[in-house]
């Protein structure tokens, strides 16, 4: 069934060159697929989609009340990446880390980026994400991203972008993991000819990470996960990362601060935290602080933490730092810090709060797509080739009541992978998000999860829209490709 | 060990052994009503003393208007408004499980998840006897998986011991309470008592585990007497309040390695009156009713309950 596959115009396909070659590290796994029928797809897939229910792999969809529980929809058709791509991927997200990290040490200490006005000071002191509080603390091993996901997209060449940093509190994490696993088990002999880059040891990285953030200098530092709760969207990701690291996994509930200490209460009385891996964003960590109204922070932990009796990983006000509008900064970031070049390009960006980008944007609202700087999850964009003419007025107003809000940037069809849907296997837009776990220096995780938009011809590949997942191979040295040949 | 896991791990056992005990009091009702039932008087009766046991007659006769099969077995089974339905109770365990899920074996996690959502499949059908059996045996057979894995795969740490506590609290509270609407039942005006009587009890060592084990032990003589001075006193019985109450005793023990500090003295008291209770080797020896040793059980069980809360702070975070 794949031989009917149609690669799109002008966009690039994973796994095919065009319509009767595939790419070449694609050439085992074809083969490896022949000797599967349709029927057999479609019949592990569904056992795939069981084996997530029964093992509670879901996540919580809000607006009903029985079945609240939904599994990611897995794909069995994964993304293989050959060794020279993926190193320079790595070196290219390694670089990007490193200069996020002193972009926001600086940030909040000397500032000098903005005295030099490489970043230009009014974008950095009117983020609702720069954090007063936090100005001038010392941050544990100066380390502020312990955890990255950088979301990364190919243009028609195939050439990787960076579309979006997400170093606030990235998940998915633990998809990468689940869909691997699932993948062995279902699919086995799809792996035949492929050596894999492990993900085994990636987890015991990420314990080292946050036990070198312990501000305590412990031995056995007392490590917990605070999640929002068994209601939260990522709670599976929450519960299978404390889990797999052996660390707590802790609600506010569970947690006092005494006399700037941070305890947890336990059968034995209090136990002394000393670092916090928190999934609740900044404005709920501490209602004495930020939201008053927040339900599942801790009262006096911005206070430990400044006593420097406790570690938050990621550090507080990393927001700054990965908005839509700083994005468009990060190369100069790169070349300030590190004096490099950038490995790894970003999107081109329009920032409508320059005069020059804002007239322009403007003249082109039916090209561009429109991003609020500090919006997520796919929600309040505007594609201007797919918009309607109200939509598009609506949106024209908007900006210009506050172009500082909005960015543009060109409209870029992502690259396709042949996925598994009701009308057989077709292409569908996908993205990657790349994991980045920063100990003394950062490591990527390899590969990664791979998001696809399942609507036909979608360009949303948002969990809360639609989107699903695939297997994310990275090649080893002796992968023996083409041998069979 | 967090408090709240703690707690959570409590009432897991508890929640488990409920659902268990009620599928299978339900599943021998099934079959014994019919036995035993007194032809001039319907069946109403006997399903009352169903809801006596497993169920709250004040709630239960504010949602139904009579004691009929039907009604039973929807309050019993199904009922979301029935706190300790078998519905209710499997959903408990699984929502405490899923808050606790990276501290047991992922195995055990499974099982309740799985068994959760058969339970609500089921519960959105229309049921019909034969599905009923099937289901009280799915019930009963993925208890003791669930008790299987514990058995053989958690580690005998805290965690389990607290397992154990709602386990073994809620066996002795469901025994006592089971025996004390049992034994009060009048038989004298039935013409044929003793068939009566032989089906009556045997079929209240079936709902309480112990048929078999009783007819090694006795052989096939349903003696009242005998029968619930088995299910109380008897060592070797793993049902019985005796051999319950011990394992509470050694999982405090465990818990506390041999010691009693002060924090933990209103507990270590507790137990020790529960065990004192439990101590007698046959009921001629019981210096008050039998209706009031039943409740007295039941009273002393609810007071090691709360002063394990109280000792571990396990209702303090519940609460919030």
């Amino acid at each position: 069934m794949i031989q009917k596959y149609k690669v799109g115009e002008r966009i690039f396909d994973e796994m095919f060159e065009n319509a009767d070659i595939p790419h070449p590290h694609f050439q085992s796994f074809i083969q490896n697929m022949m000797l599967l029928d349709e029927e057999t797809i479609k019949e592990r897939h569904l056992l795939a989609e069981q084996d997530f229910m029964k093992q509670g792999i879901t996540f919580t969809v809000y607006h009903n009340e029985e079945g609240t529980e939904r599994t990611m929809p897995f794909d069995p058709l994964p993304r293989i990446i050959p060794l020279e791509e993926w190193n320079e991927i790595e070196s290219g997200l390694e670089q990007r880390i490193k200069a996020l990290n002193l972009f926001l040490e600086d940030i909040y200490t000397e500032q000098n980026i903005l005295r030099d006005n490489i970043v230009p000071r009014d974008l950095i002191v009117t983020s609702p994400h720069f954090y007063h509080q936090v100005y001038g603390v010392k941050v544990p091993k100066q380390n502020h991203i312990f955890i990255a996901g950088i979301d990364l997209i190919r243009d028609e060449f195939g050439k990787y972008l960076v579309l979006e940093d997400n170093i606030r509190n990235p998940s998915g994490l633990s998809y990468v993991f689940q869909n691997r696993y699932i993948m062995r088990k279902l699919f086995p002999e799809l792996f035949t000819n492929y050596e894999l880059q492990s993900l085994e040891n990636q987890l015991y990285e990420m314990h080292a990470s946050l036990k070198n953030l312990d501000p305590n200098g412990k031995e056995k530092p007392t490590i917990v996960l605070l999640t929002p709760g068994m209601y939260n969207s990522a709670y599976y990701d929450h519960s299978f990362l404390a889990k797999q690291m052996g660390i707590e996994l802790v609600e506010s509930r569970d947690m006092i601060v005494k006399e700037r200490i941070v305890y947890m209460k336990t059968t034995k009385g209090l136990k002394q935290v000393d670092v916090i891996y928190r999934r609740i964003d900044d404005d709920y960590l501490d209602p004495l602080e930020f939201k008053e109204d927040s339900l599942i922070g801790i009262p006096g932990l911005m206070d430990a933490y400044r006593a420097g009796n406790v570690a938050i990983a990621n550090a507080i006000g990393n927001g700054v730092a990965d908005d839509k509008a700083t994005y468009a900064y990060v190369p100069d970031m790169i070349r300030y810090y590190l004096k490099e070049e950038p490995i790894l390009s970003n999107v081109e960006t329009y920032i409508l709060s320059k005069k020059k980008d804002y007239l322009y944007a403007l003249e082109h609202l039916d090209d561009l797509v429109f991003k609020e700087r500090n919006s997520s999850g796919g929600y309040n964009m505007l594609i201007g080739p797919h918009a309607s003419k109200e939509e598009k007025s609506m949106f024209r107003k908007k900006i210009i009541a506050n172009p500082n809000n909005f960015i543009a940037q060109p409209t870029i069809s992502l690259s396709t992978l042949p996925t598994h849907t009701e009308e057989g296997i077709q292409g569908r837009h996908v993205d990657l998000r790349a994991f980045v776990l920063f100990n003394e220096s950062p490591k990527v995780v390899p590969g990664g999860l791979t998001r696809v938009a399942l609507k036909k011809g979608s360009l949303v590949v948002n969990s809360s829209q639609g989107g699903g997942s695939k297997d994310t191979w990275v090649l080893g040295n002796t992968m023996n490709e083409g041998e069979e040949a | 060990m967090l408090s709240r896991v703690a707690d959570s791990l409590y009432w897991i056992g508890q929640n488990m052994e409920r659902a268990d005990s009620m599928a299978k009091l339900l599943s021998v009702r099934l079959v014994s009503i019919l036995e035993n039932h007194d032809p001039k008087m319907g069946t109403e009766h006997d399903w009352e003393e169903v809801i006596e046991i497993i169920g709250n007659k004040v709630e239960y006769s504010q949602q139904y208007s009579a004691y009929d099969r039907e009604s039973v077995i929807q309050y019993i089974v199904f009922s979301k408004e029935n706190n300790n339905s078998i519905y209710s109770c499997i959903t408990i365990a699984r929502e405490n499980a899923r808050m606790i899920r990276e501290v047991i074996p992922v195995e055990l996690w499974e099982v309740i998840n799985s068994l959760y959502f058969k339970v609500r499949e089921f519960c959105s059908t229309t049921v019909q006897t034969n599905h009923l059996n099937t289901f009280l045996q799915n019930i009963h057979e993925n208890y003791f998986l669930f008790q299987g894995i514990i058995s053989g795969l958690m580690p005998r740490g805290d965690g389990y011991l607290f397992l154990v506590f709602g386990k073994y609290l809620e066996v002795i509270r469901k025994l006592a309470k089971t025996l004390d609407v049992y034994y009060h039942k009048n038989f004298e005006e039935r013409a044929n008592i003793d068939d009566i009587k032989y089906h009556y009890w045997s079929a209240v060592l079936s709902s309480l585990s112990g048929y078999e084990s009783y007819i090694q032990k006795y052989q096939a003589l349903m003696d009242p007497e005998k029968i619930i001075t088995y299910l109380l006193f008897d060592d070797s019985l793993p049902r019985s309040a005796k051999y319950g109450v011990q394992q509470l005793v050694s999982a405090f023990q465990a818990l506390e390695k041999g010691k009693v500090h002060s924090y933990s003295q209103n507990l270590y008291n507790n137990l020790q009156n529960l065990q004192e209770e439990v101590n007698y080797q046959s009921l001629e020896n019981l210096p008050i009713s039998l209706h009031e040793y039943f409740q007295n059980i039941q009273r002393l069980c609810d007071s090691v309950g709360s002063s394990i809360m109280e000792t571990y702070y396990l209702g303090e975070i519940s609460q919030t």
